[in-house]
């Protein structure tokens, strides 16, 4: 999950000169492929991630219904 | 054969699909109780279940906002499909626990979790009211206005969109007042499953339309690198490194639509509604790549649209898509028929969209607000009731013209994102109590609707609401420390809290 927070830290270009004139990468301006590239990590990483997440599915055991929170 | 009359002959056909498949789906219904036509019996195996996430998800906006958006902004709302992939990422704080818990509870409404979560006791509220009946209650409305907020919003999508497919052979007034009902109708006929069926045809439909809009566009202007040196050509600051304004924006997004989408009281039911925690884990997985084939084609379209339409032709930007398919459909008979598939798939996104918030809207109210039973028939047939009587009461609002369809969905997630500390911050941490989250609730959403209604709807570039929601978690944080402790449970009681101990703070 750090790594997908990483990618979305760099896929903003907050550490570029704004207003800064791009050089095309794949046909997009650098930053904006940047920022692609990032998602596209993002994607891979967050379906591995969803695929290996461990998500019982039997049910919790509860001794009814109404539960009660905690309050004084 | 001309568009309109093209356009108008395929929406007749798509309507009679859209009965066709509500009849079965009401054939298919096992009885009337709540989780049957709410949830589809619990039964929505991977393929419908991620086609509905993915149909209800990107909605009216996704398909004619954001390509005005992105005409408007350039480059930079290239965001979009950062913010759309960040709610499948958020997901993974919500959906197993609150799984887990819905498996084991029941639930059929997000109010079902508050009640779970927090209990019926007084809890820390001045005058010993209790706060956790109170904090369902301002959950409930919440949602519920957003979720209205959000119906609304389609309903003006489908008029316009209509009125567009079929060439202005069915005004505005009549498309939205037609289509609400055709809605109405499969909805109340075969509920959860009828949408979910309807989605997974309106989701196809979609992705269609879409791809096959993107590959004229950018076969006509001669591939991916000519459309970005014309843009650069007609609008520099388009392709233009952004300013720490943008940035912030940026960011403040990521955070204001993924926290707040995961909590999204259809997305919520949809949980529920799996067949297997198997299967939502492997519609997730299929949903992360999403954005990628919608959202960041709408972004390309509205992109490519800014070489194309004169900035001084004063197009408004929920108009750009039309006018891209208007020129489209010009360019031969396949190219007409291409135009009308994509204003179907966007009709089927926008109906897609308002189908399922009117189904959690009739459940929400009728359960969560109303207090009614969720496990009689009873609770159906009033969620039904409600739900029409919402809807008719909407389609006045949805005739005025006035309000864009981006200020709309804003509005929602202002509101919506204030619930996330009492589903995320709930799920996680078993101190949090029900007066402070309630506190928390009403201030953040006070100073997000305050400030919002007051013309600022951000803050150095981060949205009102995302402010308010660091107030309202703050709050409720620091109120759950300072609250008293709950007192030790009965060694005889131990045992059975470690069993139920998946969701912290609840106790048996």
């Amino acid at each position: 999950m750090w790594v997908i927070g990483v990618l979305y830290l760099v896929s903003v270009p907050w550490y570029r000169d704004a207003g800064g004139e791009p050089h095309y990468v794949f046909g997009l301006p650098d930053w904006v492929a940047v920022a692609l590239g990032c998602y596209v990590g993002v994607a891979i990483l967050n379906s591995v991630a969803w695929l290996l997440a461990d998500m019982p599915d039997e049910a919790v055991p509860t001794r009814g219904e109404r539960d009660v929170e905690g309050d004084a | 054969m001309s568009f309109g009359q093209l356009g108008t002959v395929s929406l007749v056909f798509y309507m009679i699909l859209l009965v066709v498949v509500a009849e079965i789906a009401r054939r298919a219904r096992a009885d009337g109780t709540p989780s049957d036509h709410f949830l589809a019996g619990r039964d929505l195996g991977t393929f419908v279940l991620f086609l509905t996430l993915y149909a209800t998800a990107y909605s009216g906006n996704s398909l004619l906002g954001y390509p005005g958006r992105a005409y408007a902004s350039g480059f930079s709302f290239i965001m979009a499909t950062g913010f759309m992939m960040s709610i499948i990422v958020v997901f993974h704080a919500l959906a197993p626990k609150l799984r887990a818990a819905a498996v084991s509870g029941g639930f059929v409404t997000p109010g079902d979790w508050v009640r779970h979560r927090f209990g019926d006791t007084p809890g820390f509220a001045p005058g010993g009211v209790d706060a956790s009946k109170l904090l369902r209650i301002a959950v409930g409305v919440l949602m519920t206005l957003a979720l209205a907020n959000f119906l609304l919003a389609q309903l003006r999508a489908m008029g316009h969109v209509t009125a567009q497919v079929t060439g202005g052979t069915v005004p505005f007034e009549a498309g939205v007042i037609g289509l609400a009902l055709v809605i109405l109708g499969y909805e109340t006929l075969g509920g959860m499953r009828a949408v979910a069926w309807t989605d997974s045809a309106q989701g196809i439909l979609m992705l269609v339309g879409l791809a096959t809009l993107l590959v004229w566009i950018l076969g006509e202007a001669g591939g991916l690198e000519s459309v970005s040196r014309s843009v650069a050509e007609a609008r520099p600051s388009a392709v233009a490194i952004p300013d720490a304004a943008t940035c912030a924006n940026w960011f403040s997004t990521i955070a204001l639509l993924g926290l707040a989408s995961v909590i999204y009281p259809q997305a919520i039911q949809r949980i529920y509604a799996a067949r297997s925690s198997r299967a939502l884990q492997q519609s997730f997985a299929l949903m992360t790549f999403m954005p990628l084939a919608t959202t960041l084609v709408v972004t390309l379209i509205g992109i490519a649209a800014i070489a194309r339409i004169d900035p001084n032709a004063g197009i408004a930007s929920d108009a750009v898509m039309p006018v891209l398919l208007s020129q489209w459909a010009t360019a031969g008979p396949w190219a007409m028929a291409g135009a009308v598939l994509v204003f179907l798939g966007a009709l089927a996104a926008i109906m897609s969209t308002a189908d399922s918030c009117l189904l959690s809207l009739g459940a929400l109210v009728a359960h969560d607000l109303l207090g009614l039973p969720r496990n009689e028939e009873r609770t159906t047939r009033v969620g039904k009731t409600i739900a029409a009587i919402l809807l008719l009461a909407m389609i006045p609002l949805a005739l005025q013209r006035d309000v864009t369809l981006w200020r709309l969905i804003e509005l929602k997630m202002e509101l919506l994102i204030q619930c996330v500390p009492a589903f995320l911050l709930a799920l996680h941490w078993g101190r949090l109590r029900s007066g402070p989250t309630l506190a928390g609730l009403v201030v953040g959403t006070l100073f997000a609707v305050g400030l919002t209604l007051g013309g600022v709807p951000r803050l150095l570039g981060v949205h009102v609401g995302v402010v308010g929601l660091g107030l309202n978690a703050a709050i409720a944080a620091i109120g759950s420390v300072l609250s008293p402790s709950p007192p030790p449970a009965p060694l005889s009681e131990k045992r059975s809290e470690n069993l139920s101990a998946q969701v912290p703070g609840r106790r048996d």
